[in-house]
This record gives structure tokens, C-alpha cells and sequence, in this order.
């Protein structure tokens, strides 16, 4: 029988290309979540090279720079839902990454280098949780008559993720005791994975020297430097290499009730971001060698979102940020919208009515993860995915150039990362 | 097709490469434009051009869209170099730029063929090792699958199905939401 024909010319047949040749396309798939999946469903010789773990890798690191944030969690009382930034064919169900553990008791602590952290007070344990793969680890409460306030988990320095591993891992605990009912300076317990013990650090001095306050999460990644906001405006540090804390002051006193967040800024410069009341997002930086915080840059949120109503209060919220895309969820109003602030792209995030603490889920790490995801599960013989989102807004020209970025794909413009926090 | 661009006058006059397609056809380029072509770099520091570079891969149809596509892209490299010592940095941005979206432009309309003209120029871009076209070939051809069905892909490139129905069940069933 005759091969379907065209016009002008025979249809050209994939079956002309090598794999090398075929592998080059497919690595040029976008990194969305129905894309290598459609593409494992078209013959045979597509699905063994969309599920090589080779190809994966290279897929992995074609599109390490552009893979888009996947999602988050919304969380909604003890509870946390994967919610999806993407419309059809890339939705991908909250149901596909069911939380290992709910109830009154546990607490979500938020996300790092695709692992997910769960407290559970009532058992004294911190749940460690890979969405993709679905795997968890159980890992006690350090001895001893600690209240744990803040929680994250992270993956050792120079550890590149591969295959939905859930370890290693490491876990920052911030803690303190009752002494003389009062509570005592905060401290930091470490653990890590590999050896399955804790470490204590001391406390900072000029945390011992002030009267308790309480830190505020979901903590920032700062270099090798985990940052929480104490309450009353100040930074905590935790240098994960020196295992030493750190206190760092707020230029000006801000109340928590202040919408501002710790910042990584580009060269892991310490930094944050506050909503000024002219509706500005400013966004700091601390000068290390001069011990000075200085203006970085100032963004007009109505220009940048949409205008605000000339009548009545504008309402907004800082509701989180994604380290690795350096994105931050902000409400506005009544809608809620992601900034992407390398490019300054603004995408209005779906279904945004609550005013819940955003955890993003999977952001370039997470990407990673997709892919992982996808070899996974081949390995059973079935292919899924996770997902990503790719409508973004382009806002106005004049602002972008003023902002210093760039058109198109070759961004020119400082790239520098912001932390919204709840 | 053979005559060299205006731009790069001299170093047509230094050195010329004639390449000859499958059916026979001469193409006298210059050396910067051949060496785009990692394939004919290497025949050259090997000094295995004289008499011609024959190409038994490669059609003189193809063959003539593949100069073309190195002409432009050699005359912007050779741009580039050049600017870069007159200019300011601001001046130069914007020369760059200016290149940029004129190659762009150029790579655009470039790629405004059939389907096998552009399976043809990734055969001859792989088999001739010229990275750029590669990529922007098989860009365009993985961007003409972007958001079909498998269906659609495999009725636009020929492509038999030869997945079991169990097998496609399988994966359907888990990954339902991809592809609704």
C-alpha cells in the first residue's frame, strides 16, 4: 500500500532519522508535562528513547535554564494540596501527589530541591517526602525537651539529585527550651541523612542577648546560609558550612504584619523584598562589606500587575517564592500572580482566593524532577509526568526595558531573586 | 550560488573551497563559510580539499540551502569580530542586537520549507556536523510537534503505531490528564 501522500511532497518519514537524529528532536520537545509523554505514545522506537535514561539526563539539562515552575502546594489548615499552574493538557491533578501524611497534627514546612517537609508534633517526628517518586522517610525529633518553631529540609551541598531519590537529605530544626518558664535563644539542630544523627550549633549572641522572638518560615536559601525572618524585622542565619547562626537587622523597623520576605539575590547576596505603601516592590540588598542595606530595585505593582482601583484599598499579599525560578507569588486584589524576576514575565495564577501560604513545589530543581519522574515510572512500564506552567503575560515593553531586561530568549537584564514569603 | 558576499571580499580572495553534491554540481564557497561545517574543517587542517569537497549525502537542492545558511551566518560571526574593537559597549549592544534579530529574521524565513527539505537538511546538517543548523532544524521540527497528539504526530511524519492497545491503555490510564 501506498504511503499517505501530501501536496507537494511524499510526507516525510521519521523513520529516514537515526536515533541520534530522533534523539535530537525529541530533546527539543518543550519541557511541558504532556510533551514527552504524547511523544511516547506515538510508536514504539519514540517510547524507548523518551524513557532512556540517558536521554532523560540530557533532556534534564537542555532545559535546565527554561523549565518553568511545576506548581506548588496550597496549604489549607494541616493540610497541603498540589495545585497545578497549568491549564490542559498539563494539569496534572493534586491526587497525583497524595501527602504522606495528614491530620491536626502535621505541618507543612514547605519545599526545597524537590523534597517536601512535614512536621508531626504529636508523634515527634519530621516526615521527609518526595512527591514525585511518592517514597518518605520518618525521622525523630532530636532528644531532649526542645520545641521545634521552624523546619526545612535540603539536599547536601554539591548533590545533584538524580532519579527521584529521597536521600540524602538534610534537616535545620529551630529550636528552643523552657527554662524558668521562659523560653530560651534559639538554637539549630542539623540532621543529615547519611549518618542519621543530629548536631547541635550554639546560639547566636545577639540572640541570646535580646529578649525570645519568634522566626518566621517558610525559610530562603542564601548561599550555604538558610535565612528565617525573626519577628520584629530582623534575618537569622544558619551557615550550613560553618554551622554557626548569625543575626542580621532590618535597615528600618517593620512590623510582621509588613508584607516582607528574605531575598537570594544574584551572587547569593542576602536580600528582601517589602510592599512600600506607594505599592512598590522594593527590593534590598545586604552589603556585606559595608554592613549596609542598600535600595537594589523598586517596581511599581500596578504598572507591573494591573492598576489599581482609584477607589478603596488595594490589597496585597506576599504569599511566597520559588528559589530556583526566582518567582514570587504575590496577591493583588482579588487575583493572585506569579513574577518571574529575571524577566519580569507575570503570569495570574488560577483559582487564587485564599490567602493560604504558598509552598512552591517544583521549580528548576523540580524540573529535574519531571524528568526523573518520567524514567521512573517507565520503569514499571508506564510513563507520568508533573508539570509546568507556560502562559506567561508579557508586560509592558517600557517597563521591561527600564527594568533592564531584555526581549525574547537572550535575557541581557540582572538577573537577581526575590523570596515573598507568607 | 559560487560568487562569494561583498562582506567577506578578502577572504574569498585568501581561500576558496569547491564543494560538489551527489548529482554533481560545483559550489566554490569561501573558507569561512565551508568551516562552518566541523566535517570540512577537519578535510581542510587535513588538507584534503584540493579538487573539491565531494558530498555523496548530500543533493545540490540541499546542498545550495545549506551555503546559503552558512554564508549568513559566517558574514555574522565575522560581523561580530569586527565590531567589537570600534565600538563602545553600549554601541556594540546594539550592533549585536541589530545582528541578532537580523539572523533571526534570516533563520525564520530559512526555515519556510516542506517537511522533507527539512528532514533533508538535518540529514545533510549532521552529516556535514554544522551544529547551528542542526539545532534550528531540528527545533523546527520538534516545535511542529508541540501540542499534538499522537495521533496527529504519527499522521504528519508517517509513522506507524506499533504499540499494543494494552500498552497504550497502560499508559493512558495513568497519565490520563495528558491528554485531554
Amino acid at each position: 500500500m501506498a504511503r499517505r501522500r501530501r501536496l507537494s511532497s511524499p510526507a516525510p518519514a521519521a523513520a529516514d532519522l537515526s536515533d541520534d537524529l530522533l534523539w535530537e528532536i525529541l530533546l527539543r520537545l518543550p519541557p511541558l508535562p504532556s510533551s514527552l509523554l504524547r511523544a511516547s505514545l506515538v510508536c514504539r522506537r519514540w517510547r524507548h528513547l523518551a524513557a532512556d535514561p540517558a536521554f532523560l539526563r540530557r533532556f534534564r539539562a537542555f532545559h535546565r535554564r527554561s523549565a518553568p515552575l511545576l506548581g506548588f502546594f496550597r496549604c489549607s489548615g494541616n493540610r497541603a494540596y498540589f495545585t497545578s499552574l497549568m491549564g490542559p493538557p498539563d494539569h496534572i491533578p493534586a491526587a497525583r501527589f497524595p501527602p504522606p501524611c495528614r491530620g491536626e497534627h502535621c505541618s507543612f514546612f514547605g519545599c526545597r530541591h524537590g523534597l517536601a517537609l512535614i512536621l508531626n508534633r504529636t508523634r515527634k517526628e519530621a516526615v521527609v517526602w518526595n512527591p514525585v517518586s511518592g517514597d518518605s522517610r520518618r525521622v525523630r525529633f532530636p532528644r531532649g525537651e526542645d520545641i521545634v518553631f521552624e523546619a526545612a529540609v535540603l539536599r547536601p551541598a554539591g548533590f545533584d539529585h538524580d532519579l527521584g531519590q529521597l536521600s540524602p537529605f538534610e534537616l535545620v530544626f529551630l529550636c528552643s527550651r523552657i527554662r524558668a518558664s521562659r523560653l530560651t535563644a534559639l538554637v539549630a539542630r542539623i540532621y543529615r541523612s547519611e549518618s542519621g544523627k543530629w548536631i547541635s550549633t550554639g546560639s547566636a549572641a545577639a540572640l541570646a542577648a535580646m529578649p525570645w522572638r519568634p522566626v518566621v518560615g517558610p525559610s530562603v536559601m542564601v548561599g550555604n546560609t538558610l535565612c528565617w525572618l525573626i519577628g520584629g524585622g530582623d534575618i537569622l542565619q544558619v551557615d550550613l558550612g560553618t554551622r554557626r547562626l548569625a543575626v542580621i537587622r532590618m535597615p528600618l523597623y517593620l512590623p510582621l504584619k509588613f508584607d516582607f520576605q528574605i531575598l537570594s539575590l544574584e551572587n547569593n547576596a542576602l536580600g528582601f523584598a517589602v510592599v512600600s505603601r506607594e505599592l512598590s516592590l522594593q527590593l534590598w540588598q545586604w552589603k556585606v562589606e559595608l554592613n549596609v542595606w542598600r535600595l537594589h530595585r523598586e517596581l511599581e505593582l500596578g504598572k507591573l500587575l494591573s492598576p489599581a482601583p482609584s477607589v478603596g484599598k488595594v490589597w496585597t499579599k506576599l504569599l511566597g517564592y520559588a528559589e530556583d525560578t526566582n518567582a514570587i507569588f504575590i496577591k493583588w486584589n482579588d487575583a493572585a500572580f506569579m513574577i518571574q524576576l529575571d524577566s519580569f514575565l507575570v503570569t495570574k495564577i488560577p483559582e487564587s482566593t485564599t490567602n493560604f501560604p504558598y509552598y512552591p513545589a517544583f521549580s528548576l530543581q523540580a524540573g529535574k524532577l519531571a524528568v526523573e519522574l518520567l524514567g521512573m515510572r517507565c520503569k514499571k512500564n508506564c510513563v507520568s509526568w508533573i508539570c509546568w506552567w507556560n502562559h506567561p503575560i508579557r508586560i509592558d515593553d517600557h517597563l521591561t526595558r527600564s527594568l533592564g531586561a531584555s526581549h525574547g530568549s537572550a535575557t541581557i537584564g540582572t538577573k537577581f531573586n526575590i523570596i515573598i514569603r507568607r | 550560488m559560487a560568487s562569494a558576499g561583498s562582506g567577506d571580499e578578502k577572504a574569498a580572495a585568501a581561500a576558496m573551497i569547491t564543494l560538489i553534491s551527489s548529482d554533481n554540481e560545483k559550489f566554490e564557497v569561501t573558507e569561512a563559510t565551508a568551516t562552518l561545517s566541523q566535517t570540512i574543517r577537519h578535510m581542510i587542517e587535513d588538507g584534503c580539499t584540493d579538487g573539491g569537497v565531494p558530498l555523496p549525502n548530500v543533493t545540490s537542492k540541499i546542498l545550495a540551502r545549506v551555503i546559503e545558511y552558512c554564508k549568513k551566518h559566517a558574514t555574522a560571526a565575522a560581523g561580530e569580530e569586527g565590531s567589537s574593537s570600534s565600538f563602545s559597549d553600549a554601541a556594540f549592544l546594539e550592533v549585536d542586537r541589530a545582528f541578532l534579530e537580523e539572523l533571526e529574521e534570516f533563520d525564520d524565513a530559512f526555515l519556510e520549507v516542506d517537511r522533507a527539505t527539512l528532514f533533508d537538511l538535518i540529514l545533510a546538517a549532521n552529516y556535514l556536523d554544522i551544529k547551528g543548523l542542526l539545532n534550528l532544524t531540528c527545533q523546527k521540527v520538534a516545535d511542529s510537534v508541540k501540542g499534538k497528539t499522537p495521533e496527529q504526530i504519527r499522521e504528519m511524519y508517517n509513522i506507524v503505531n506499533d504499540l499494543t492497545p494494552e500498552e497504550e491503555a497502560e499508559i493512558r490510564r495513568e497519565t490520563q490528564w495528558a491528554f485531554e
